[in-house]
């Protein structure tokens, strides 16, 4: 299950392909959602289990509504998630608040689960700078330059750990993002140092319009780690619970001084943001594929099934999800805009000659 | 009433088509219903209700393009209608507010000075455009405003001093002594006269021909910023008639009774200062173009003028002109400038009826007085001296030949 | 005690590291080689491996950590080993590190000191001597210290080890070693954009920093004995400018004459004369000239003296300016 070096020795021939490793996908929930034999086990409670699930019910909802929002101009540029609940609600559910995350523009579910008010984010996409006062809940800034974070992740594992911290950082990005120069960079120093962090891919199968084939010639992220001496894992990114466990398991070897490199196999539903059209690079055939194994689906068969979850439950959720998204929004509306004075003001610590200068020539204050 | 504007919802879109409305007028519609169907220039979009209410009115029908900004659908708000904070979706620019106070500007001429200068000069009150630039390529500097400044306060004080003696007549005679340049003049006149024995002709010539030229001349583009006066033709005539009628272009030898004709021909051209005349000399006159001529003597007249002439500049003419302009004489004696044998002087241009083959027409004419030294010199030469410099100045295309 | 410059921020970084436990260094052969330049030597020793870190080849992450690390509570010291080499790291500097505090309202903000040596004058092979100050003083959020002196760079080093902005801390190459003077061994601090009168004058105003320092030093007792008299500023700091130091001068002059070796077009002297000439018009007798290098990429180290901005250069614009 897990990938390291050490894979690689004995029979080996002189040249060293891809064909030397297997690589297994692990997963905890079966397509008909019973409970795989594989070496993943299930830990989470029944209650953890309904929580996931609300999280993951909760980032959908949110998901459509700020889809619709956008259509009508309340906010701007939206990188929709739809179909990506379960890496996200997964990997975040199974971290401490003494954890940080540095997630990419498109990790909401995670950060809402790792403590972001769902406001907050609103703020983010009207522009206001009040979105981005996270630091406090150990979310690092949204990033938008792709990869950056990876080395953010890196130096924020090494601050744990030359503080002697019981603390991982999970660096949140997509496939396309392993091409960044960055993620090599981060991988390496993370290998050298032994450091507590852990890389978590959504691999979604889509860089905008750039397939994964096409992104990379490995035929999995996961066998990456390899390269750098670190470990890997490939996971069923739709499978929340195996998305739980491998991460559970991938902190703990983390703080025990070995990175990991988590795989996140699952599926970009909607488009890149609200400003592409999808259907003009892929296929219906692909989308439809992919619809037949939505994680959200999957986590109610099994939650179902297991009578933990019923009609009822889902109707008051699917209400109570709307309810507060639609209250953030609200919330959002009432929180200060971003200024060109504030904006003055917090470039530096003191404002230096020249921008002093120039809040006298705007008029002062 | 709520006006549900198109916003931007693609990065940087201007427009948008309707493909299909969801509701029509009248309907009432909840919020995040689906509204109207939209084609991009790269999706075909959904756009939902922004709020609760009744549709008053569609803001295109199918098939219509509108633009990003303008209205989408408008609604009346129902009872239970959430008043929304903002009635412009976001992406509408702010009207940014002009300064409304109008500023007082001077528009000033192409004065070359350094900043510290002009702000000088405002200080002191003076029109830097009125001040002659003494520094490289005329630049002012502020040496010249401070000479400037000196000069008016002198010219007030002539002025007043004018007016005072009118009141108070004095009884005594004002006695000015002779010196410096004036003195130089004294002395040259009267060896002038003294030696030579003095003549001169007078011929008034018809000049039409040369004004229209000048004035074609001064229209030329490249002319824009320069001015071309008549001194310039005048110089050229003389020194090409010069190359035919050397004796004109010499010198009387005292000592060995001869006439010496000088090898080269330099004009010098009497200049009126403040101190007395000057004579600036374009060396080499036959030789130059008139534009040539025009520009040195535009530098030598500067030079002269601010006192920066030298040596080399005013001395070493073979053959001077006295032009007593258009406010002088119509003719005049003029004196030679020992020791050369002629001068000629050039009077104003008048515009008056000429005839031309039995008609009168108006044109313009112009009268020359050439002094000589009859020693050396009889009338018949000077005629036809005259006559050659004539022949230029009354046609002039004789120039380009 | 006598320092050169090398030794002067020796000093300042094995003090500051003993008063704060949470400085630590980073950087390619810092650690046992002492670094390239020795500038780090002994640190190691002193501090162990925790605190002083040898990295692979890899300045994007070099700096990309240490923004990591800065807004985890700690205080990095990250070297790039020629200012040339932090091509490889131009998002984590001004794309990250710039930026973090403004688009966080200054919940997050980077604490981080980059130290980089630059400058021609010591034959060095290509991209070893490259000035790129103006890049980074065209990138908000960022500090941009260059001193010229021993005393200075201690002083100055200490400031942007305290200052909570992100701090890119040039050393000039050609003089590390070739000025030694009394420094105050005592830990001190400088004020980060306060620029330094060298030297005072009526005439005209030269504006300057790092290794012409020196050069303009030389061409001005040259000036002298002509009988023109000069007030030499060392910036010290290139962003921010300390425009009232300057302004002021010029007013008082109203020759300005801007020396730097890095490429003319877009330095920092172009900014400085639109400074001037923004704050200081009227009071001007002459066209502000730069004498820099050319607008070219360094060149070749066999022409790098006449390619930098020299002492013959030097009077001669000033000579020119005085001519007005």
């Amino acid at each position: 299950m897990w990938l390291n070096q050490s894979c690689l020795e004995g029979e080996i021939e002189m040249w060293l392909t891809q064909s030397c490793l297997k690589i297994d996908t692990a997963s905890v929930l079966e397509e008909d959602c019973s409970l795989s034999e594989s070496f993943l086990k299930r830990t989470a409670t029944d209650e953890q289990c309904i929580e996931m699930y609300k999280h993951m019910v909760q980032g959908r909802i949110f998901d459509g509504i700020a889809l619709k929002f956008q259509r009508q101009g309340k906010i701007k540029t939206y990188p929709p998630i739809r179909g990506q609940e379960a890496a996200q609600v997964g990997s975040a559910y199974a971290l401490t608040s003494n954890d940080w995350i540095y997630p990419s523009y498109r990790d909401i579910a995670a950060s809402f689960v790792h403590g972001m008010p769902i406001d907050k984010f609103f703020c983010y996409t009207m522009g206001k700078m009040a979105g981005q006062h996270l630091i406090d809940l150990s979310i690092f800034p949204i990033q938008i330059v792709i990869g950056a974070q990876f080395l953010h992740a890196v130096g924020g594992a090494w601050a744990s750990k030359y503080k002697g911290e019981d603390s991982v950082s999970v660096a949140y990005m997509g496939d396309g993002g392993t091409s960044e120069g960055d993620f090599h960079e981060a991988l390496n120093f993370a290998g050298v140092y032994k450091l507590p962090v852990v890389f978590f891919i959504q691999n979604n199968q889509w860089a905008i319009s750039n397939p994964i084939h096409k992104q990379t010639a490995s035929q999995t992220i996961a066998q990456k780690a390899l390269a750098y001496g670190i470990t890997g894992i490939r996971v069923d990114g739709n499978d929340v619970l195996a998305v739980y466990e491998a991460t559970k398991l991938a902190i703990e070897k983390a703080k025990n001084g070995e990175p990991v490199l988590i795989e996140a196999v699952t599926f970009r539903q909607g488009p890149h943001t609200t400003a592409d059209d999808p259907t003009k690079y892929r296929d219906q055939a692909e989308v439809e594929q992919w619809l037949t194994n939505d994680p959200i689906e999957r986590m109610k068969k099994f939650i179902v099934s297991t009578g933990l979850w019923d009609e009822r439950q889902e109707e008051e959720l699917l209400k109570e999800c709307e309810e507060i998204v639609l209250k953030a929004y609200e919330k959002a509306l009432t929180i200060e805009k971003t200024t060109i004075p504030k904006v003055l003001r917090a470039t530096y610590e003191t404002m230096p000659q020249n921008l002093v200068r120039q809040m006298q020539q705007r008029g002062g204050v | 009433m709520y006006d549900f504007l198109l916003p931007d919802i693609g990065e940087g879109l201007h427009e948008a088509e309707i493909v299909g409305w969801f509701v029509k007028q009248g309907q009432k519609v909840e919020i995040n219903e689906p509204l109207v169907e939209v084609q991009t220039d790269k999706a075909v979009v959904e756009i939902t209700a922004p709020i609760t209410g009744v549709i008053e009115k569609l803001g295109g029908e199918e098939g219509n393009t509108i633009t990003v900004g303008s209205l989408l659908c408008q609604f009346s708000k129902t009872s239970d209608s959430s008043p929304p904070q903002r009635t412009q979706p976001l992406g509408e620019k702010k009207e940014e507010t002009l300064p409304k106070e109008k500023i007082e500007f001077s528009v000033l001429g192409r004065v070359m000075a350094a900043p510290s200068v002009r702000k000088a000069a405002r200080t002191m009150g003076i029109n830097i455009e009125e001040v002659q630039g003494s520094g490289p390529n005329g630049r002012v500097l502020r040496g010249d405003l401070n000479r400037y400044a000196k000069q008016s306060s002198s010219t007030i004080a002539l002025v007043h001093n004018k007016s005072k003696r009118i009141e108070n007549e004095v009884i005594e005679n004002k006695i000015i002594p002779i010196r410096g340049l004036r003195k130089a003049i004294f002395v040259n006149m009267q060896k002038a006269v003294s030696k030579a024995v003095l003549c001169t002709g007078m011929e008034k010539i018809n000049v039409t021909k040369l004004v229209a030229f000048r004035k074609s001349i001064q229209q030329l583009p490249e002319m824009k910023d320069k001015k071309i006066t008549y001194l310039p033709f005048f110089i050229k005539a003389v020194a090409t008639a010069l190359q035919e009628h050397e004796q004109f272009n010499a010198k009387v030898d005292e000592d060995q009774k001869a006439l010496v004709i000088f090898p080269y021909i330099h004009i010098g051209v009497a200049v009126a200062t403040s101190d007395g005349l000057l004579v600036p000399v374009i060396k080499h006159a036959n030789k130059k173009s008139i534009f040539e001529i025009a520009e040195e003597l535009d530098s030598l007249l500067t030079k002269v003028l601010t006192k920066k002439a030298t040596v080399e500049d005013l001395t070493g003419s073979t053959f001077t002109i006295s032009s007593t302009g258009k406010d002088g004489a119509t003719f005049a004696t003029p004196i030679t400038n020992y020791p050369e044998v002629a001068i000629l002087g050039t009077h104003k241009i008048v515009k008056e009826p000429i005839v031309v083959e039995d008609t009168i027409q108006i044109g313009h004419t112009m009268t020359l007085s050439c002094t000589f030294d009859h020693r050396v010199i009889d009338g018949e030469p000077v005629n036809a001296f005259m006559r050659s410099v004539a022949d230029y100045l009354e046609e002039p295309v004789r120039f380009l030949l | 005690m006598e320092m050169t410059i090398v030794q002067a921020i020796n000093t300042c970084l094995i003090q500051a590291m003993e008063n704060d436990e949470t400085i630590l260094c980073l950087g390619e052969d810092i650690g046992k080689n002492g670094g390239v330049f020795r500038v780090t030597d002994g640190l190691l020793d002193r501090f162990g491996e925790k605190r002083v870190v040898d990295t692979p080849i890899a300045e994007s992450a070099i700096i990309g950590a240490a923004v990591g690390l800065a807004t985890r509570g700690l205080k990095p010291i990250a070297e790039i080993q020629f200012l040339g080499f932090i091509y490889e790291a131009m998002d984590q500097m001004v794309g990250q590190a710039a930026r973090l505090r403004s688009r966080t309202e200054s919940t997050v903000t980077v604490p981080l000191v980059v130290r980089a040596p630059y400058g021609g004058g010591i034959h060095a092979p290509e991209l070893h001597s490259d000035s790129l100050e103006a890049l980074f003083l065209h990138s908000p959020g960022l500090k941009v210290v260059m001193p010229s002196t021993p005393s200075d760079a201690k002083g100055l080093l200490a400031a942007a080890i305290k200052d909570p902005d992100p701090v890119l801390f040039l050393e000039p190459l050609k003089l590390y070693r070739t000025i030694k003077e009394e420094v105050q061994e005592e830990y001190y601090e400088l004020p980060i954009g306060k620029a330094a009168i060298v030297q005072e004058g009526e005439h005209v105003t030269i504006v300057t920093y790092g290794p012409c320092v020196v050069t303009v030093k030389q061409a001005v007792a040259q000036l002298q004995e002509q009988g023109v008299s000069v007030e030499i500023i060392d910036l010290r700091t290139i962003a921010p400018i300390d425009y009232e130091t300057i302004i002021q001068s010029v007013d008082k002059t109203g020759r300005l004459v801007v020396v730097h070796e890095a490429a003319k077009t877009g330095g920092v002297g172009a900014e400085i004369a639109a400074i001037i000439a923004e704050n200081c018009m009227y009071a001007m007798h002459a066209p502000i000239l730069r004498v820099t290098g050319y607008d070219t990429p360094f060149p070749v180290s066999s022409i790098e003296a006449e390619w930098m901005p020299t002492v013959a250069r030097v009077v001669s614009a000033v000579q020119n300016v005085m001519k007005e």
